[in-house]
Order: structure tokens, then sequence, then C-alpha cells
């Protein structure tokens, strides 16, 4: 009896390490239509902190998992990908955080292990973050961020081959106008326009 | 059937003899091996089998140590991207962080960018990479600040 349950554990070990090491994710996603995010914000006296976001993105994808034999990751994009924030904030006690974000295509993989790893992405028409914001009185920090890119994938974990393909005819506009006065803490603005950017990390 | 030799005993030869004759060679010897070795100007020697796995930085004369060049980096890792190896040291083969950090105005603007960050050791990382720009990438920032009072 010890015999059978003992085999019978193993053949279950073995199942689940089989469809473990079977998994396939692919991903196919296309968009040829305009993506638009605007912020139009008048804030004033508030007793806490600031935060506004405008984020338009087109095309996203996020992969979480365990091993994977196959991930494949397709991402097309020919519209328009604008985020907008234009804002006036005066009188606030805390910090104000103000971000313009237009992504065109954005892939996430996290595994622990990966057989083969293979992204493709192409983005034809421009993604656009306009950030403009008039702020005063404030008794902390200050941080207005405005970001644009077209295709960007992030890959952590470990991987038997990895394959990218970015394609960027587009073009790229991050900017960030800031107005500011009266601010105790310190002020940051930052602008970044990528075409594209693969990052990998882990092993 | 055991025959005796009818020759008379040898008489035991003195010890040093033979340490005599080999130095008596050696001087004799000496002119001749030093005019072989001062022999007019020393020419290039062509190349032999045996130079042949002389290896990277000659090491392959020294008891086949191996080269001393570092591809990997201070964890073991070996990076190849593209097919190129990528050196331990070299700029843009591995960086801390994808952006600058963001202290007063910092406008950023990039084409193409592949970050590689491998926190093991040990490992043969290859990717295979592609990333084509043809558009314009912009990005500014202007920030007009009145000093808050102190």
């Amino acid at each position: 009896m010890k015999f059978v349950y003992l085999m019978s554990a193993a053949a279950i070990l073995m199942a689940g390490s089989a469809q473990a090491a079977e998994s396939t994710v692919s991903n196919n996603q296309n968009n040829s239509a305009n993506i638009k995010a605007r912020i139009g914000a008048t804030i004033q006296g508030v007793n806490d902190s600031v935060s506004l976001t405008s984020a338009a993105i087109a095309n996203t994808m996020t992969l979480e998992g365990g091993q994977a034999d196959y991930l494949g990751n397709f991402q097309f994009f020919n519209g328009d990908s604008v985020a907008e924030l234009n804002g006036t904030i005066t009188n606030v006690s805390g910090d104000v955080n103000a971000t313009a974000a237009a992504i065109a295509n954005s892939a996430t993989i996290s595994v622990d292990y990966a057989r083969t790893i293979q992204n493709t992405q192409m983005a034809g028409v421009d993604p656009t973050a306009i950030l403009g914001a008039t702020i005063s009185g404030v008794s902390e920090n200050v941080e207005a961020t405005a970001a644009a890119i077209s295709n960007t994938a992030t890959i952590n974990g470990d991987f038997g081959y990895l394959g990218s393909y970015q394609a960027n005819g587009a073009a790229v506009n991050a900017i960030a106008g800031l107005n500011v006065s009266n601010v105790q803490g310190t002020v940051s603005v930052t602008a970044a326009a990528i075409g594209n950017t693969l990052t990998v990390k882990g092993f | 059937m055991f025959l005796k030799s009818p020759c008379p005993a040898r008489r035991p030869r003195p010890a040093f003899t033979a340490g005599f004759t080999v130095a008596l060679l050696a001087i004799a010897l000496a002119p001749v091996v030093a005019q072989a070795q001062s022999r007019g100007p020393s020419r290039p020697s062509l190349p032999t089998a045996g130079s042949a796995g002389a290896g990277v930085a000659d090491a392959g004369r020294q008891t086949g140590r191996p080269a001393d060049f570092a591809l990997r980096d201070g964890a073991g890792n070996l990076i190849i991207v593209n097919g190129q190896l990528q050196s331990a040291d070299a700029p843009g083969g591995m960086a801390s962080d994808p952006l600058p950090s963001a202290g007063g105005q910092s406008a950023t603007a990039i084409g193409n960018q592949l970050v590689v960050l491998a926190t093991g050791s040990w490992n043969t990382i290859i990717i295979d990479s592609q990333q084509n720009n043809s558009g314009d990438v912009t990005a500014s920032t202007s920030l007009t600040q009145a000093r808050s009072p102190r």
C-alpha cells in the first residue's frame, strides 16, 4: 500500500512539472485608434498632498508567473496617444506630484524561468505627453513629470533565449512647463521621451 | 656453467674522474656556444606550429594558464548582445538605471535603449535585440520659479 501511495505522489509531481514546463503565452495586441487623456485642474487650499496623473496607453501587457516554455508578445500601435495635464495648484500643505504619461506599447514580463521569450513591438503614430502647471504656496516638495514612450518592454527573470524587435516610426514628444512660487521644499521637473527601450534584469 | 673471466680484476677508477671529464668538455665547448649565440643581429623567427598555440597575451607559452582578460563581470556573468560579447567594463553593456534621476530640471530624449541588469552570478546571458527608431524624439522642460521666502 505504501508503494502505491508513493507512486501516486510521484505521478502527481511529474504531471505538475510537465504542465508548468509546457506553459505557453502568446499575446497579440493591435490598436489603431486615438488614445487621449486630459486633465484640467484648479486646486486650492489642500491640507494634505496633491497628486495628478494623466496617462494615455495604447497597448499594455503584464505577465507574471513561474515557469514557461514560450512567451510571445506582439504589439502594434498606429493611433495617437496623447496625455495632457494642465493645472493650477495653490496652498498645499503636503507634496505636489503631477504626471503626464503617453505610451504606445508597454509589456512587462516577470517569470521565474522561460525557455523562450519573443517580444515584438511597433509604433507608427506619435505619443505625446504635455504637462503645464502653475503651482504656488506648497509646504513640501513639488515633482512634475512628462513621459512619452513608443515601445517599452521590461523582462524580469531567467530565460533560455530572448529575442526582441522594436520599431518606432513616430515622433515622440515630452514637454513639461512649470511655473512655481513659494515652495518650501525641492522642485524637480522631468521630461523623458523614448523611442524604444528594453530592460532585462534578473538571473 | 659459470665461467670466471680470466682477466684480472679491474682497478677501481677514482670517483672524481667522470666529473673532471664533464668539466673539461664544458670548457672546451663554451666558445662554440657563445659564438652561436652572438652570430650577427637577431632576426625575427618564422612562425612555427608550436608558436601558433601561444594564445592571447602569450599566455599559452606559460604553463597553459588562461589568458588574462575579463569578459565576465565581477559576479561572473557573461553577456552577449546580438552576438557581441560585452566586456565587463564595456560602457552601455550594463547600467544601473535607465533614466537619470530627476533633480531640478531634467529632459531626456532617447531613440533606442537596451538595459541589462544581471544580479546573479555565473550566468551566460544571450540577448537578440533589434531596435529601429525613425521618428523624432523630443523632451523639453521649462521652469519658472520664484524663490520662496526663508
